[in-house]
């Protein structure tokens, strides 16, 4: 979103509707604020009445450009409290940014009775019911309602994402679940006809995630040819991506689901050139050298890996520094050095209990102190 | 939608595989944003905010 959405001229007529305000939530000096506006999604999006600092519009994930004009209107409009026409959407986003999705979820089935699949808000409150439910648990809803939202959303930018998240869904649910079948070969359906289609004006990474979604589908349906032909097209379609980038920003934001795509095809080496080249572009940047220890361990090549984690190691700062060392962790452990992965282990549960208490679980630290026990 | 949507990464996927959780944010030299963004400085904006009588438009990113 940085690299291609805040980026587009098209938004510099939205620059006086708000304050534009951008927080890095792994500074440690952010730590306090996550306590007021707790942040689960990467990116989240908020819209906050100055005079109340409550959040009055909450979107989680990415947007395009499309949709973000949408959000900005529908959030200028909730923080100005003109939001009669879409009262029963406003009452879901007020649910939704205070995270209690089973309620949100039903808020937004109401917001949706008001609405006809072409109203400007149809969209989004498609994508966010789909969330609440999602999130909620209501994992066969969620997909029944992309199901049907599908045939609405199919030439939108939306497409996407909830062909994607449907499917998701659906491959979620118990095999004894009598609908799965169903909904599974439906919006198996869906994402490929979004996938094989025209792609303009979708986001690339909710694309990507469906060429994702799709292998999944064909590995549960024990077909690994299937499952290889679409890892194959995602890294094709995610190389041909990076290829049209016009800035390295614009190529690396692609490194990401590269890496996940080779991983996934056993063909990690295929994504190393593009890894070494952003850790050129970008030297202060832990993520390039952190998926190339990613890739070179997938490799076998364990020296390198840990050469490459060294690096990371030593520019990784925040939570996600966490990962950072559980990488390595992987590393050691595969290459059979039960003592340096056990070092490394403390040392990460030492990094985990100094960070503030808004930028890592309970949870998380229980589970580090979990495999460390595991290993005495 | 799954948990780790690629596009959309939740924190509870912390430890699951590395390469699953990365996401797409861009790295940290961005290029040139249009909006007049204030870099973590929520005062600023609050201030900023109630001066002018504008909502405040917030993004929380990470350098993933």
């Amino acid at each position: 979103m940085r690299a291609f959405v805040f980026t587009d001229k098209a938004l510099e007529r939205q620059a006086g509707r708000f304050v534009w305000l951008s927080v890095n939530t792994e500074k440690r000096e952010n730590a306090a604020l996550l306590g007021k506006f707790p942040v689960k999604v990467w990116p989240s999006i908020y819209v906050i009445d100055a005079a109340t600092e409550k959040i009055v519009l909450r979107w989680a994930g990415g947007v395009t450009t499309p949709q973000l004009l949408r959000l900005l209107d529908d959030g200028e409009k909730a923080a100005r409290g003109k939001t009669a026409p879409g009262a029963a959407l406003a009452d879901a986003d007020r649910l939704y940014a205070d995270a209690k999705y089973a309620e949100a979820a039903v808020a937004y089935r109401k917001a949706l009775e008001t609405q006809k699949p072409g109203a400007p808000s149809y969209a989004r409150t498609v994508e966010s019911l789909l969330f609440s439910l999602s999130q909620s648990g209501q994992r066969e809803a969620c997909a029944a309602t992309a199901k049907g939202a599908y045939r609405n959303l199919k030439s939108t930018p939306s497409a996407a994402n909830v062909a994607g998240s449907g499917l998701d869904c659906a491959l979620s649910l118990k095999d004894d679940d009598p609908k799965k079948a169903e909904l599974v070969t439906a919006l198996a359906a869906d994402a490929r006809a979004v996938v094989e289609g025209p792609k303009t004006g979708l986001a690339a990474d909710d694309v990507s995630s469906l060429f994702s979604s799709l292998a999944e589908e064909r590995d549960a349906a024990k077909d690994p040819a299937g499952a290889k032909k679409y890892l194959e097209e995602w890294v094709a379609y995610l190389e041909g991506e990076a290829e049209k980038a016009k800035t390295p920003s614009e190529r690396t934001v692609f490194d990401a689901h590269r890496v996940s795509a080779c991983l996934a095809l056993g063909q990690s080496e295929r994504v190393v050139p593009a890894l070494r080249q952003s850790e050129k572009d970008f030297p202060d940047d832990y993520n390039p050298p952190q998926r190339l220890a990613i890739a070179y361990g997938a490799m076998k090549k364990y020296d390198e890996a840990l050469a490459a984690s060294d690096r990371a190691m030593a520019r990784a700062y925040g939570p996600r520094k966490l990962v950072v060392f559980r990488t390595r962790v992987d590393i050691l452990t595969k290459m059979g050095d039960a003592a340096a992965a056990k070092k490394t282990l403390s040392e990460m549960l030492a990094y985990a209990e100094a960070l503030p208490k808004e930028q890592v679980s309970d949870r998380t630290i229980a589970a580090i102190k979990k495999q460390l026990e595991a290993v005495n | 939608m799954k948990t780790t949507r690629l596009g959309a990464v939740l924190a509870a996927a912390l430890f699951a595989a590395p390469a699953a959780v990365a996401g797409t944010t861009a790295a940290p030299a961005a290029p040139r944003q249009v909006l007049p963004f204030i870099e973590d400085d929520y005062t600023k904006a609050l201030a900023s905010a109630k001066a002018s009588g504008k909502p405040i438009f917030f993004e929380a990113w990470a350098p993933w």
